[in-house]
């Protein structure tokens, strides 16, 4: 996507105010960030329409301003107990083949910027259930940020298993 | 710049396919009946000339040159004829050439390389012109066409009117009007060019009335310059509303004269009565009378003193304003302009006898004396040109818009629908009581939007004709492939149905009229010997049954037999349950099963056995369903039943578990409280319903869903009666809502992945709390359930 948007000129100025810009958000106690680019919506939990038949971590859709937009609890997707939400549950829409999709995290907190220098790559030993979702680790003067790979986190194919385990009837 | 460019290809190609399916319907119908009326020959030349110059435009060489020489051909059949040994080759040709043209046109949507050349076509092309010409020479002299002075320089004739003066006959578009003032601007752009030497009519500038002269006799330019005459007619012809330009020689100026159509015409008396509040009658005649002068002589009118005396105008709306008319248009031209007149009402057109006799002093106008000795060809010959006289105005109100607009302006009534029942089911309302103009305004817009949606509706609507239309030339070729005899009646043409739909069911139609040809007709010998007439019988019918439209392919073939598909199907492996079991209905049913194929052989057209169930998917897809009938040795029907439209419904609100769901009306039957004790179990714990002496399924929506907090009583939900195609069920619910219209929005790309639409949810829709509400396939519920039982 990043690449694309690139071949244009005045999205090339767009991406570059918003280079090394992150979105800072909460999940379970631990700090991850997104590119700011890729956030074209930030919402505040509201009524969503159950989809039956879907895995768990997919909440349903909901009316993003007369577009339908489905919605998928990230920390469900993480294989994580699910949690109450509260009025600072929030809801991170970004664009997936052209089309919102909204994650629920719980909370936003900030807007830094990572220069390229200070983002690794994820450590590779890691096995914890979130690890395939994280696109890098971030260095900032107010802690460590795990860079989620959005992509992932929508993306199907890697994770067939998940969809299998959801439907036990096939 | 490119879209530029891509815009103008748009056009081009949306115009070369309104053509081309002209020409196909044009060719088809003259072999049919084996004669080429001069109607014909005109709309053929017309369409091949307009072809070649906006081809030529967009730099297609090759589909410029084919369609040079076809005109070439028809330049000659129109002047001289054609004997009717020469049909089958010309048909042949032209649709071979239509063919040709098709795929050029195919090539160009789907950006692939175009054919570079075809020698083929164009050496038939040329041959065939060849032979016209030769029969022809014989007959009269040549008379120079466009062709002659390219392809055949050697046939040239000589120009007896000296080296450089040539002299032109120009025709203007049939629609362009004001045929004097464009000959005028002709004049002034050929003077650019060389030096005009005298034209005829000479008074165009000053006397309106030419116009109808060059409309029916043409516009005569002689002229000197030093372009050659073959380049000259070329520019001529490529000038603004120029329909065609010929050059003539002496004899064919003399030999003209001979031709030319009596201009007095036919004498009409017209009563026209104007729209009751335009006011002012008196003047509304006199415009009329003047926008009558450049298609026909107003002769004599009546109240006569409209200019000077108001009190007219009176006289004229209570009894209409009488005028009495010349014209060589036909009745039904005149007509057609009458009714297009400003604030013309209604006008009564009625032939006044003996009135268009040359001797008639009243007709002796200068253009009449020019050539009193012209034959009157006028009225009975005008009469026959009907049709296409009364065509041509209507075209002029129709306007092209890209599919694109439509949908956006779907869309957008889509969101003003959801938007006014956000507006008057605000729950701020509910704590108000004294709503009395409220409700009025909200009723005063509910009647706007629904007229609204209605209008919008009808924009998307186009009549199934071109889909039919498409089906002839099928089965002419198909009949011709297979030495069959068949004929393709169509019936209700004109219906209406979504561009979208019928996009969509196109193929389908296709498919099912190419398996009644192949697999349905019988050769003819086994016809005859079964004791049917030879030819078959193909019908394809639309009609609007309501809610829906029914489209209808029958062959009057063999038929089905049901023993005979279970069997195949058996060997095939694709009976799901014990062959003895299958009803015929049934059995038929197999026939869009996939990897189904009833010919041992796989032929060029059909049988390939991916056809029939691709059929029954794409109906689908737009929301239809499939039927067969048929009776072994009596042919066959499909039925196609297709929805009107699929983006707005009326939709019936159900609540599950605090969830919305929505169920179309159409869908529903009825729905009904229940005892428990009604509920009827089988072996298996499937509970049934009773409904009128037949049992029914019943689904148990929150089980299905898995929904929790539902209502799992059946006596403290309600059942809803539901239905789709064959199927029945009977669905629990909590309760109903209420019914309301919503516009049906696609579930979001991302929720496919999980198979939503397996489950029975087709789509969802916003209601007007703003809330989503997911919107129920009574069929794919229905097959969900039966396939776990």
């Amino acid at each position: 996507m990043a690449e694309m948007k690139s071949n244009l000129v005045p999205m090339e100025q767009e991406e570059d105010t918003m280079h090394g810009k992150y979105l800072v958000f909460d999940l379970d106690h631990q700090e991850f960030a997104i590119p700011i680019a890729h956030v074209i919506d930030i919402i505040n939990l509201q009524p969503i329409t159950r989809v039956p038949n879907c895995p768990d971590y997919v909440k349903g859709i909901t009316n993003l301003r007369g577009k339908v937009c489905p919605i998928i609890d990230v920390r469900m997707r993480f294989g994580k107990e699910p949690q109450e939400y509260h009025d600072r549950t929030c809801i991170i829409v970004v664009e997936e083949q052209g089309a919102p999709v909204g994650m629920i995290i719980d909370s936003v907190s900030e807007v830094i910027t990572l220069e390229d220098e200070n983002v690794s790559p994820p450590p590779k030993f890691s096995t914890s259930a979130e690890a395939r979702f994280i696109q890098g680790v971030g260095r900032s003067d107010t802690g460590v940020k795990l860079i989620l790979d959005y992509q992932a986190v929508l993306g199907e194919d890697r994770f067939a298993h998940v969809e299998e385990a959801a439907f036990p009837m096939g | 710049m490119a879209s530029g460019n891509d815009q103008m290809m748009e056009m081009f190609l949306f115009e070369m396919s309104t053509l081309i399916e002209q020409l196909d319907e044009v060719l088809l119908n003259s072999e049919k009946s084996q004669e080429l009326t001069e109607d014909a020959v005109s709309e053929i030349f017309r369409i091949m000339h307009t072809i070649k110059g906006s081809s030529a435009m967009m730099d297609l060489d090759l589909i410029s040159t084919v369609t040079h020489k076809l005109e070439d051909s028809f330049f000659l059949i129109r002047e001289d004829g054609i004997d009717q040994s020469h049909f089958t080759e010309l048909f042949d040709l032209m649709l071979d050439a239509t063919d040709f043209l098709k795929s050029q046109l195919e090539a160009i949507q789907n950006g692939d390389e175009l054919a570079e050349k075809n020698d083929n076509l164009i050496d038939r092309a040329v041959a065939f012109y060849n032979i016209l010409k030769g029969g022809e020479v014989s007959a009269a002299s040549a008379p120079a066409t466009p062709a002659a002075q390219q392809s055949a320089p050697a046939a040239e004739p000589d120009l007896p009117v000296g080296e450089d003066a040539m002299r032109f006959e120009v025709f203007f578009e049939e629609d362009s009007g004001m045929e004097n003032l464009r000959a005028f601007m002709l004049i002034n752009t050929l003077k650019t060019k060389s030096k005009i030497l005298g034209y005829h009519p000479h008074d165009i500038e000053s006397n309106p009335e030419t116009a109808m002269e060059i409309m029916v006799n043409g516009f005569t330019i002689t002229l000197e310059s030093e372009l050659a005459p073959a380049e000259m007619q070329e520019f001529i012809e490529k000038q603004m509303h120029v329909s065609s330009a010929t050059l003539l020689s002496e004899e064919d100026v003399a030999r003209r004269t001979g031709k030319f159509v009596d201009l007095s015409g036919t004498r009409y008396e017209a009563h026209v009565y104007f729209e009751e509040d335009c006011g002012m009658e008196n003047l509304r005649a006199f415009m009329l009378v003047n926008s009558l002068r450049s298609s026909c002589r107003v002769v004599s009118f009546s109240p006569a003193d409209i200019e000077t005396n108001p009190e007219t105008a009176l006289l004229i709306s209570a009894k209409g304003f009488r005028m009495i008319l010349e014209t060589p248009l036909s009745q039904s031209a005149l007509q057609e302009i009458l009714n297009k007149g400003m604030y013309v009402r209604s006008a009564i057109l009625k032939e006044v006898a003996g009135a268009s006799a040359p001797s008639e002093p009243a007709a002796a106008s200068s253009l009449q004396s020019d050539k009193a000795s012209a034959p009157a060809v006028g009225p009975e010959k005008e009469a026959a040109k009907k049709p296409r006289a009364v065509k041509a105005p209507i075209k002029q109100s129709l306007i092209s818009v890209s599919l694109d607009k439509l949908d956006q302006l779907m869309d957008l009534m889509g969101e003003l629908v959801i938007t006014e029942s956000m507006v008057v089911r605000s729950p701020d309302l509910k704590a108000l009581t004294k709503l009395d103009n409220f409700q009025k305004a909200e009723r005063q817009l509910r009647k706007l939007t629904d007229e609204l949606q209605d209008m919008v509706m009808s924009i998307r609507m186009i009549p199934v004709s071109g889909t039919f239309q498409k089906m002839q030339r099928i089965v002419r070729d198909m009949c011709r492939a297979m030495g069959k005899e068949a004929d393709l009646v169509t019936m209700g043409e004109d219906t209406d149905i979504d561009k979208a739909i019928i996009d969509g069911i196109a193929d389908p139609i296709m498919h099912l009229v190419r398996n009644a040809m192949d697999h349905g007709i019988e050769m003819p010998e086994e016809r005859l010997a079964v004791g049917k007439p030879s030819k078959g019988t193909i019908t394809l019918s639309a009609q609007n049954t309501g809610g829906e439209i029914l489209i209808t392919i029958s062959d009057d073939g063999k038929g089905l037999d049901a023993q005979k598909l279970l069997e195949k199907a058996k060997k095939n492996g694709i009976l799901t349950k014990p062959a003895g079991e299958y009803s015929d209905k049934e059995a038929y049913m197999l026939l869009f099963a996939p990897g189904f194929s009833t010919k041992e052989q796989v032929t060029e057209f059909s049988g390939r056995g991916v056809g029939m169930d691709v059929v029954k998917k794409n109906i689908e897809k737009v929301g239809g369903t499939v039927q067969v009938e048929s009776k072994k040795g009596y042919g066959m029907s499909v039925f196609l039943k297709i929805p009107l439209t699929l983006a707005i419904v009326d939709g019936m609100d159900v609540s599950l578990g605090g969830d919305t769901y929505t169920l179309q009306i159409t869908s529903i039957n009825e729905s009904f409280k229940a005892k428990n004790d009604q509920v009827i179990v089988d072996t298996e714990g499937n509970e049934m319903m009773m409904i009128r002496g037949n049992v029914y399924p019943v689904v148990r929506l929150h089980e299905l869903y898995g929904v929790p907090n539902a209502v799992t009583d059946i006596e403290e939900g309600i059942l809803i009666w539901v239905q789709s195609g064959d199927d029945s069920a009977c669905l629990l619910v909590d309760q109903l809502i209420g019914e309301q219209q919503i516009v049906v929005k696609p579930l979001p790309k991302y929720l496919n992945r999980f198979g939503v639409k397996n489950y029975g949810i087709s789509g969802c829709t916003i209601l007007g709390d703003g809330n989503i509400s997911l919107i129920l396939d009574v069929g794919g519920i229905i097959d969900n359930v039966l396939e776990k039982r």
